[in-house]
């Protein structure tokens, strides 16, 4: 008689289990979880972009310009890769010098791989750079721009196989710099990636008294 | 924080005292929390340990022509 008892016992929360685990809707619970993770990591693609942009901005400040570029986006990229596992990025950094007559290219890897980079450029000496940036490698490049020239086209082509790509940004022949930023948060729930072209103009202000 | 404007300067001071006095304005009371500026990897101090927390990184690279860039992590749980 006591081992019915159990018997029926255990259908009861069998049943139970299995009433409680069917209200339970598990895949609307996963779907937020995602939505929650997709979220967050768009937040701070967003985050990461605006302060790559930032540290352009504070380049273009400072007397030597190129050179600031160059460590600023580095440290940034390396900062944010021991930071967070799933980031992995490439930069480029231009800076147009009218006293010198040249067009710096500061170039960074930190995609996680070596990757082969040719950079072009219209109507400058030399007509272009092919080399290969091992992962957490930067690089300057410089171009002497024709004189009587007012605008330079850069191409910047990076193969990371099986993936190539070509992104052309217009570098005006003034105190000015365009960045290009191809930023990724990769990892097992979630692939993000944005490219993103800054450009910024420094204006010298004259006081009067 | 940072759309305010009241954010890097902040960081740049690396004043922790001032960043958890702003922060209060935005976060609900019963929500308890802990606010670190890091350069390199944040020190885990003052974190509830049987509470579930959630962590938050802001990156900040700099400010105006002042390069930082350093993190503001925030730990927040449910106090009650």
């Amino acid at each position: 008689m006591r081992g019915q008892m159990f018997i029926i016992a255990a259908v009861f929360m069998i049943v139970g289990i299995i009433l409680i685990k069917n209200m339970i809707n598990f895949d609307v619970i996963e779907e937020q979880k995602s939505f929650i993770e997709s979220q967050s990591a768009g937040r701070q693609m967003e985050n990461i972009l605006n302060e790559y942009k930032y540290s352009a901005n504070i380049a273009l400040v400072q007397p030597q310009k190129n050179i600031s570029g160059f460590n600023y986006m580095s440290n940034l990229s390396s900062f944010l890769r021991k930071d967070i596992k799933s980031f992995s990025s490439l930069y480029m950094f231009t800076y147009a010098n009218t006293t010198t007559g040249k067009i710096s290219v500061a170039v960074g890897n930190f995609l996680a791989s070596g990757v082969n980079i040719t950079l072009n450029a219209t109507g400058s000496t030399p007509l272009g750079y092919s080399f290969l940036l091992q992962d957490m490698q930067s690089t300057v490049k410089e171009f002497t721009y024709n004189s009587g020239i007012s605008e330079v086209n850069i191409t910047i082509n990076y193969t990371m196989q099986p993936q190539s790509d070509l992104e052309m940004v217009h570098v005006i022949i003034k105190n000015y710099t365009v960045s290009y930023f191809d930023v990724r948060l990769h990892d097992k729930n979630i692939q993000l990636r944005a490219k993103e072209v800054h450009n910024r103009t420094l204006q010298v202000m004259q006081w009067t008294t | 924080m940072d759309v305010s404007g009241s954010l890097r300067p902040v960081v740049l001071a690396g004043d922790e005292p001032q960043l958890e006095s702003l922060l209060s304005k935005y976060l609900p009371v019963n929500v308890g929390y802990e606010s670190q500026i890091c350069r390199e990897s944040c020190s885990l101090v003052n974190i509830e340990t049987n509470r579930t927390v959630v962590v938050v990184d802001y990156y900040v690279a700099g400010l105006r022509d002042t390069y930082i860039g350093s993190k503001v992590r925030l730990w927040a749980w449910q106090k009650f």
